[in-house]
């Protein structure tokens, strides 16, 4: 499978009044093509920002990301040209992403114009076709976004992404600021979309059971660094980190028997100043708070430690042997 | 450890408070360096363009030196400094008089007819708004809403000249009721004041009501209703300390802009001010009493906009938190 | 698909549009004819007829010289507004670069830009004027430039905010994605966005730099004898003041009508650049109220078990309604339920459902405009609607506890934390702010919030989304209430304190039997939490059933609303379920059964009747669903009014 995107121990730091912040801290992360690879975290994990640095939107101030094997942390001119063609963003707000001056037909063709020499009638049926792959109409390009809905805006979002033909689409919390019940005609969307166009997606969320529903490998984030990735099954089947455990626990359920077994205490650090050794010690359910003789979380980082397997967690005490890993397996499957 | 408490408690006001001072001092600086260039860049030689051409040479050579418009630039800004320092603003090309003497006599009428007006508009302007405000929260009274955007938006359009004029005309002629000009006495402050408040206090009362409208509408103040609250509570604890925080930024701004109109009302109603003393000096060319007067007026300016910004974090103090920007 | 309107139609279309139209229109023909109409006569001294009140030859009298003082004033015009737009057009060409590069170039140079602007911001006009006059000389150009540069600061300030909110804006940058060129950027993005603020603002400087060249003009220091415009001419109308005042009416009344016209001209042109005014009333959302159904009644609480009087919450036909377009909307039709000692009682639905406005009418905090009527409205057995407002207050200020959706709004930013805590038992319990704050911290701690006294003496703004729900939480507590009704308070919270959150509801339930309202749109958190579900749709209950029963939901959309949930056990092979179409809106009512457009069950019965909520076998679950039939006895709806605020 052709690898399109790697991202190799990025850091994208921002200055502010109270020091540096490191949004994203040393995250590395693949996406191969036709697939839908989840990124799933929660307020202050970085998520977005990483989206962004991927696009060129935030300054990567170390480490590497690869298209195609080549580095386009910081490229200019033509060299970000063609990876624009490549790689888009839709952005989570329907309302504020479309340029409200513009119509739906004038908004689409605004990518065409730039990538591609076509003749006026040729633009104008290139955007008819874009308007029908996303469920919308003709006569619709001659509205303005406001006229439209969330979800038909974010239709349309897709739409102008899908215009330069790129081999990934990166979505942004794209179905957050939508009912519900719209929100499960995008993913339909996406689902076809990918189907047909074989077009690869980095879908994130902080909502799990979606991106359990879309995405085939899942990575999951906590202030800025990766803590988890694994298959999408095998994510919820057998979480590894306490806090891929207790996320996955916190997920309201319809039929759930028995109550919560991992609870996150507490509320989350400061960004700013992350714990020091594991960043997530100061809420882990089994970390030291509860075991007291966990003092390793308390001043090294496991993040550098965690094993590149397809499913690797950065925890110092993760399940190792099959048995407790079926254990845990068990667990889950009760609940 | 509550001393040590307190300390961090008070390190954003001491932040916030050494901040706005630095701003005052570069803002006040800025007028002096702004009243200095100002004669600098004039075309020609003051003290002759003041004179006429058909002035004695000898007066003119003194009046040259007593400015110090002999020596180099640099030289120049030093004596003005250091003059300023000691409360000298130089002499009057005309007469020759001490320009402070002119401001010291001056300065006081101005302050006291601005502090009169402000505290008109204020006590006119806010609560007027509050009132309105909470009768048309919510689209109700649309008719009170009108008349009263119409009105307040008649008065606001009205310059403050015509104002005066229009209150002299019908005070004090017609009416014959209040003094049409001079200062003397208590009733000599009432149309001048009205003149430079009225307006302002309009457009205050615009935007409190604006203010007031918006912040009833905020949920904070449906939880508030949620606890049950007798209404004075709600209004005073709850809604006005939040009202008062866009209502002060705006006010800022007009007041400078009411010390601006008080250079022409001063003139409309004879008032022995700053304005009329700067008026007479552009006319007759008497430059050091211009750049006095600039200097003074624009350093009250900066005083009342550093009062109103410090009174706002008294009010609010997250502002404090924000880097005094 | 309506036709857009033109521009100019929109812009006549408003009264302050046409009126500034029809200013502009006097004023601009009276500027071009007026010199020489009027000009002769303006210049004309008489010195016999000087200070002569309004004749027939002088409509507005004669000035210190015996010229026809409404001749000067007509003749004026042209100067008085030539140099008004030209100190405009200066101010324009100064400030708007100036801030536009402000909002784009490195931070740094930002500051110092920034600093510069608000200076000029701070002086007021005159100061800056005065200098200026001062500088060039009293004259025509000497006002004209010192204005337009006094104003300068504005457009500046404008221009850089504008500049900097654009560069920020997420349209922009999803057009720097798709790469969009610098040029295209410029055309398409910034400037159709600036165009508004940036009209606005020229109307106002273009009355504003009227004013003030009238002004220096009238103090002597701008437009000198023999030239004369408006403030000119009032100048020497000043000194007939004592005989003929009608010589100051004409051009003060010139000032203002001239200042006003810029004032409007600029709000109309910047109006008529919103595309959102661009469709007219055909194409937004009609508002014709379709013909009402009569509702019919809920089912009888009367007849309902021994010691039905405890009911903690028993509401019977609740109506609130909007005004809007033509009558008015409901946002909840007819809704009957009652909320046991105890009990979680959950609310589902989806926006336009009529659920926030159901809980909000108990809680008595609906809006000002909305109007609610109901058969019966008990709170702890007594009837909100019929109490006195004192006991209405009582009641509901100690035995009712309301938390909302967005933490960072729902506390006020301007108090401290512990005070809004504390002035609930001040107020309703008579306690001296010592003890209610000492109850206030115990209070905070149940709600496992750390550094409880610490936390007191903060503000809102000092806590994260998640501690100031506990804050919330925690006031509500601090009487002891019978009913929590909480609307979406996890929405807008991470998924982590969601269950923390949850858990602690949860909690409170266990350990003091409060009654908790929950409403939510997400229907797997509502089975995690509560007891009894009431499922709503276009402001009606359509189910009401335990929380064990969902699996035997009946009515179609219950059953929809479960397929459609995307939870751990979707399979990610099939497709998800949806439901065709949308949700009615409120401002379209529909006739019969306000499901029945997107039903597949739905039959023509469906469309025109409304069906009843009745109890189906089990008297515990009720369904409103003419394919869900069962027996009910009905009773009649009085209408009261129930006081809001």
């Amino acid at each position: 499978m052709t690898l399109l995107l790697a991202i190799d121990d990025v850091r994208v730091s921002y200055r502010s009044d109270h020091g540096l912040l490191h949004a994203v801290d040393g995250v590395a992360l693949e996406v191969a093509a036709g697939t839908t690879v989840g990124l799933v975290g929660e307020s202050g994990s970085g998520k977005s920002t990483l989206a962004k640095a991927i696009v060129g939107l935030a300054p990567v101030t170390r480490g590497a990301i690869r298209h195609r094997g080549v580095d386009v942390s910081r490229a200019r001119g033509v060299q970000l040209k063609r990876l624009r063609q490549s790689v888009q963003l839709v952005f989570q707000d329907p309302y504020s992403s479309l340029n409200p001056r513009l119509t739906i037909g004038q908004l689409l063709a605004e990518p065409l114009i730039e990538h591609f020499p076509l003749s006026r009638s040729a633009r104008q049926r290139e955007v008819v076709q874009l308007l029908e792959l996303v469920g919308l109409s003709a006569g619709d390009a001659d509205r303005y976004p406001f006229q439209f809905s969330g979800g038909q805006r974010q239709r349309v979002a897709i739409a102008r992404a899908l215009a330069v033909k790129p081999e990934l689409v990166i979505a942004d919390e794209i179905t957050s600021a939508l009912d519900v019940s719209v929100q499960a005609t995008i993913l339909n969307l996406l689902r076809d979309l990918q189907r047909e166009t074989g077009v690869a997606f980095l879908f994130i969320s902080h909502n799990l059971a979606v991106v359990r529903y879309l995405a085939q490998q899942i990575a999951v984030m906590h202030l800025g660094q990766v803590v988890e990735v694994a298959p999408a099954q095998e994510l919820f089947a057998a979480p590894r980190h306490p806090y891929t455990k207790a996320l996955v626990d916190s997920v309201p359920r319809l039929h759930r028997r028995d109550g919560r077994s991992a609870r996150v205490e507490g509320d989350l650090p400061d960004p700013q100043d992350p714990p020091a050794g594991c960043r997530f010690h100061t809420r882990c359910p089994v970390g030291p708070l509860v075991d007291p003789q966990r003092t390793l979380c308390l001043t090294q980082d496991p993040h550098a430690g965690a094993t590149a397997r397809p499913h690797r967690a950065a925890c110092h005490y993760v399940p190792e042997t099959s048995e407790e890993l079926s254990n845990a397996a068990g667990d889950r499957s009760r609940a | 450890m509550p001393a040590r408490a307190n300390l961090t408690a008070a390190m954003p006001w001491i932040r916030f408070l050494g901040w706005r001072a630095a701003r005052f001092a570069a803002g006040a600086a800025f007028l002096v360096v702004i009243a200095f260039a100002m004669i600098q860049v004039i075309p020609g030689d003051p003290v002759r363009a003041s004179l006429g051409t058909d002035a004695q040479p000898q007066v003119v050579e003194l009046r040259r030196h007593e400015l110090h418009l002999d020596r180099s630039l640099p030289v120049q800004f030093g004596y003005y400094v250091r003059d300023l320092a000691h409360g000298d603003f130089g002499s009057s090309i005309q007469t020759g008089e001490s320009v402070s003497t002119v401001i010291r006599e001056r300065l006081p009428n101005t302050a006291e007819l601005a502090g009169v007006a402000i505290a008109f508009a204020l006590l006119l302007g806010i609560p007027l708004g509050l009132l309105v405000g909470a009768w048309t929260r919510s689209g109700r009274r649309r008719g009170t809403e009108l008349t009263f955007a119409l009105g307040t938006g008649t008065v606001t359009a009205i310059p403050e000249y015509l104002m005066g004029t229009l209150l002299v005309a019908v005070f004090g002629l017609s009416l014959g009721v209040l003094p049409a000009a001079g200062k003397a006495g208590p009733d000599s402050f009432v149309l001048p004041a009205l003149a430079l408040a009225l307006p302002p206090a309009c457009f205050l009362a615009r935007i409190v009501r604006l203010e007031t409208v918006s912040v009833l509408g905020r949920e904070y103040m449906t939880t508030a209703r949620s606890k049950q609250l007798p209404t004075r509570i709600l209004y005073l604890r709850h809604a006005v300390p939040n009202i008062m925080t866009g209502a002060l930024t705006i006010a800022g701004l007009v007041f400078g802009a009411l010390l601006g109109g008080s250079v022409i009302v001063e003139n409309v109603f004879n008032w022995p001010g700053i304005g009329t003393a700067v008026v007479g000096a552009i006319l007759t060319k008497d430059y050091p009493i211009v750049q006095a007067c600039v200097l003074v007026l624009g350093l009250m300016i900066l005083a009342v906009s550093t009062l109103v910004d410090v009174a706002l974090v008294l009010l609010n103090p997250r502002l404090a938190s924000l880097t005094g920007s | 698909m309506a036709r857009l309107r033109t521009r100019a139609g929109i812009v006549l279309g408003s009264p302050t549009g046409l009126a500034a139209a029809l200013l502009a229109v006097c004023f601009v023909a009276i500027a071009i004819v007026g010199p020489s109409i009027w000009g002769e006569a303006a210049m004309r001294i008489d010195p016999a007829g000087a200070y002569h009140g309004p004749s027939g030859g002088a409509w507005l009298g004669t000035d210190g010289l015996g010229r026809d003082v409404l001749a000067r004033t007509l003749a004026a015009t042209r100067l008085s507004l030539e140099l008004a737009l030209a100190a405009t057009a200066i101010a324009v060409v100064l400030g708007v670069p100036l801030g536009a590069a402000a909002g784009i170039v490195g931070p740094r140079m930002q500051r110092t830009i920034g600093t510069a602007i608000s200076f000029g911001l701070a002086l007021p006009g005159m100061l800056v004027a005065l200098v200026l006059v001062t500088i060039i000389g009293p004259g025509s150009l000497g006002a004209t430039v010192a204005i337009g540069v006094a104003l300068a600061p504005t457009f500046a300030r404008t221009a850089q905010t504008l500049a900097a909110s654009i560069a920020e804006s997420e349209y922009l940058a999803a057009a720097r994605v798709l790469g969009v060129g610098r040029r295209r950027l410029l055309l398409r993005y910034v400037l159709p966005n600036t165009a508004e603020p940036l009209l606005l603002q020229t109307g106002v400087a273009g009355s504003l730099a009227l004013v003030l060249i009238s002004g220096l003009s009238f103090l002597g220091l701008g437009v000198q004898a023999p030239s004369y415009d408006w403030g000119r001419v009032l100048n020497e109308g000043v000194d007939a003041l004592y005989t003929t005042p009608s010589a100051a009416l004409g051009p003060g009344a010139a000032i203002v009508l001239a200042g006003l016209m810029f004032t409007f001209m600029g709000e109309a042109l910047a109006r008529s650049m919103n595309p959102l005014l661009r469709i007219g009333a055909a194409g937004r959302c009609s508002g014709r109220l379709a013909a009402a159904a009569a509702s019919p009644a809920g089912p009888a609480l009367d007849a309902g078990p021994a010691g039905a009087d405890l009911a903690t919450v028993r509401v019977q036909d609740l109506h609130v309604s909007f005004p809007g377009g033509s009558g008015r909307r409901e946002a909840v039709a007819g809704v009957s339920f009652e909320i046991r000692p105890g009990e979680i009682v959950g609310v589902v639905g989806e926006s336009g459902s009529g659920k926030s406005m159901t809980a909000l009418a108990i809680a008595g905090l609906l809006p000002a405009n909305a109007q609610a009527t109901t058969a019966r409205l008990e709170f702890q057995g007594t009837d909100l609607a019929r109490c006195s407002p004192r006991e209405r207050r009582r009641l509901l200020g100690t035995s009712l506890a309301v938390i909302f959706q967005d933490p960072m709004s729902s506390l006020n930013p301007a108090v401290r934390v512990g005070r809004q805590l504390a002035e609930k038992l001040e107020i309703h319990a008579g306690m001296s702010r010592g003890d209610a704050l000492a109850r206030a911290e115990q209070r905070l701690a149940q709600t496992h919030l750390p550094a409880a006294r610490r936390r007191l003496r903060q503000y809102p703004h000092e806590f994260s989304g998640g501690m100031r729900q506990r804050a919330m939480i925690a006031m509500g507590l601090m009487t002891d209430p019978a009913l929590i009704v909480a609307d979406e308070p996890t929405t807008a919270l991470d998924v982590t304190v969601q269950a923390q959150i949850l858990d602690l509801l949860r909690e409170i339930n266990r350990r003091s039997g409060t009654a908790i309202l929950f409403i939510s749109h997400d229907l797997a958190v509502v089975t995690e939490l509560c007891t009894r579900v009431l499922v709503m749709y276009a402001g009606r209950i359509v189910e009401a059933l335990d929380t064990t029963a969902l699996d035997r939901a009946a009515h179609p959309y219950t059953r929809a609303l479960l397929e459609t949930v995307v939870d751990l056990e979707s399979d990610p092979e099939q497709p998800l379920a949806t439901i065709p179409g949308r949700p009615p809106t409120i401002e379209r009512p529909a006739a019969g059964c306000p499901f029945a457009p997107r039903c597949a069950e739905a039959t023509d019965h469906c469309r025109v009747e409304t069906p009843a909520l009745v109890p189906l076998g089990d008297p515990q679950h009720l369904a409103a669903c003419w394919a869900r039939p069962a027996g009910t006895v009905a009773t009649d709806r009085a209408p009261l009014e129930v006081g809001c605020e």
